[in-house]
């Protein structure tokens, strides 16, 4: 039977191993690394979604500067307000066009001879509009126009944001690969330093698991001790990024952006490690006695 | 209870310790186990209680070929065995009682029958004074009395001690002695292991000789226990 919290207490006295002793210490760390690759790559994925959303729906037509350019906008509207789907098309002043090119051009994006393209600004149900459609009918009546729904952009935004959270939750997969390789250790030389209590407890009827438990319930604990801690200092971390990012550059660190089931998935990371440290203990255990008679 | 048919016994690719042996221990029967060091006592004694499986030949106990059980059902056959090893090999950071209470323990017996169990047995032989006491802080007689209550404790059907009295003064001896043979009249089959030619000779029970790694039984010697 599994028994990770087994009350009783272990014929193993594992908590005065020296190598034990270490590992609560790298799980903390491990953990608290876990807890920012996930942050980062929960961060991350959320702000992809929010970016998304926001997109959908959302498209610009732009008209070329020309001696029409009111007249062509004005075209434009009455096509586009007639169309089923369209929820809303606003035209963009020559002023607010042009202050959209500012950053780029500078004090010359209001000079009045600029040639600034003229914008419109749309909103519409996906499901409804026929986009081809649109197009078509679009550079039928304003030649040189062009309707853009920002799929481009937001695609390359999307691959860049799934490579990061790849990237994130193979980071994550690694720190708990570590933290395995070290807790299989650490068991090793737990099952070193007792063989001869392990081989009084064989002898005298102790199954297999017995035996095992002992460890895993031992790694249970350090994995939790480890892991809260890790989650602790992570958290505070997290938080400090957040405030400081909030007051020294608003809007410019989206990942750090948790909500409460992220929390709450960070939460779950110390009972998580104290698991993963207990299987992965109870299972070089199990490997080890399968060599006993 | 115990047979071994031509069993051979070999380390790695070391020379073989036990050669052909073949003996019969019947249900209830009390049996001494003798030979020079380096004989292979502790090798017999050590396949008996199940810490090797034999190199060749045959082990039986309670009536199935060992070779044919599958490991996990192993443990539920040890706990039939009571085994007082040579060096007690008592778990040192656990006290008296607990250490006694391992064979109960492991088989999954409730805390409260362990309990009551325990505290008789280490009643029973003198150590009633001393059940929180650790094996450390306890004299070498003491400690011996610990590891055969931890033998005894579950009742076992075949118990098994590895020179017992090695280390122990004459009186002391006897009275372990005594306490075996009262295990044995209640039904436990006994195998001591023991240089003791006194106790051998006190004590009427046959004896299995071994010489070289080979068996040979010796009838027992005619006195009776004192």
């Amino acid at each position: 039977m599994w028994r990770p919290l087994r009350l009783q207490p272990s014929e193993l006295p594992l908590e005065g191993d020296v190598a034990a002793r270490f590992l609560p210490w790298l799980i903390a760390v491990m953990v608290f690394l876990a807890s920012l690759a996930l942050a980062a790559s929960l961060g991350i994925q959320g702000a992809a979604e929010r970016w998304d959303k926001a997109l959908a729906g959302a498209a610009t037509v732009q008209i070329p500067a020309g001696r029409d350019t009111d007249k062509q906008v004005e075209t434009a509207l009455q096509l586009l307000r007639g169309l089923p789907g369209i929820i809303q098309a606003q035209g963009l002043t020559r002023d607010a066009a042009a202050a959209l090119v500012a950053p780029w051009l500078g004090e010359a994006a209001s000079l009045p001879d600029l040639p600034v393209p003229r914008v419109i600004e749309i909103t519409y149900d996906p499901q409804q509009l026929d986009e081809a459609a649109l197009r078509q009918q679009l550079s039928r009546a304003v030649p040189g126009a062009s309707f853009d729904d920002h799929q481009r952009w937001v695609a390359g935004l999307r691959a860049i944001a799934h490579a990061a959270v790849l990237v994130g939750l193979g980071i994550f997969a690694l720190v708990a690969l570590v933290a395995m390789v070290a807790v299989i250790f650490t068991t090793r030389t737990g099952l070193a330093v007792h063989h001869e209590v392990i081989e009084v407890l064989h002898l005298i009827g102790a199954q297999d698991r017995y035996i095992a438990n002992g460890f895993a319930y031992h790694a249970w604990w350090t994995g939790l001790r480890g892991g809260l801690f890790g989650a602790i200092f992570a958290a505070a971390s997290l938080l400090l990024l957040t405030i400081g990012a909030t007051r020294l550059a608003p809007g410019l660190l989206p990942a750090v952006n948790l909500g409460l089931a992220d929390w709450l998935l960070l939460a779950a990371l110390p009972p998580a490690a104290g698991l993963l440290a207990a299987a992965t203990a109870r299972l070089t255990v199990m490997r080890a006695l399968a060599r006993l008679p | 209870m115990v047979r071994f048919d031509n069993v051979g016994m070999r380390y790695g690719s070391g020379p073989e310790v036990l050669r052909d042996v073949s003996f019969t221990l019947a249900p209830g029967s009390f049996h001494f186990l003798t030979g020079a060091s380096g004989a292979g006592k502790s090798t017999l004694l050590r396949l008996m209680y199940l810490a090797h499986r034999p190199s060749r030949g045959l082990v039986t106990l309670f009536e199935r070929d060992i070779s044919t059980v599958a490991r996990r059902e192993l443990a539920a056959v040890r706990r039939r065995i009571g085994v007082v090893f040579q060096e007690f090999r008592l778990i040192n950071h656990l006290t008296a009682m607990q250490n006694v209470a391992l064979p109960l323990r492991v088989a999954g017996t409730a805390d409260a029958v362990i309990r009551q169990n325990v505290a008789e047995l280490l009643t029973w032989v003198g150590l009633a004074d001393h059940l929180e006491s650790r094996p450390a802080t306890l004299s070498g007689g003491q400690q011996q009395r610990l590891a055969i209550a931890r033998a005894v404790i579950a009742r076992p059907q075949l118990l098994i001690a590895d020179e017992p009295t090695g280390n122990v003064d004459d009186r002391s001896a006897l009275r372990l002695m005594r306490l075996f043979e009262e295990l044995n009249k209640v039904g436990t089959t006994v195998v001591v292991a023991t240089h003791n030619e006194s106790l051998i000779q006190r004590f009427r029970h046959p004896t299995l000789h071994l010489e070289g790694g080979e068996l040979t039984r010796r009838e027992p010697v005619a006195s009776p226990a004192a």
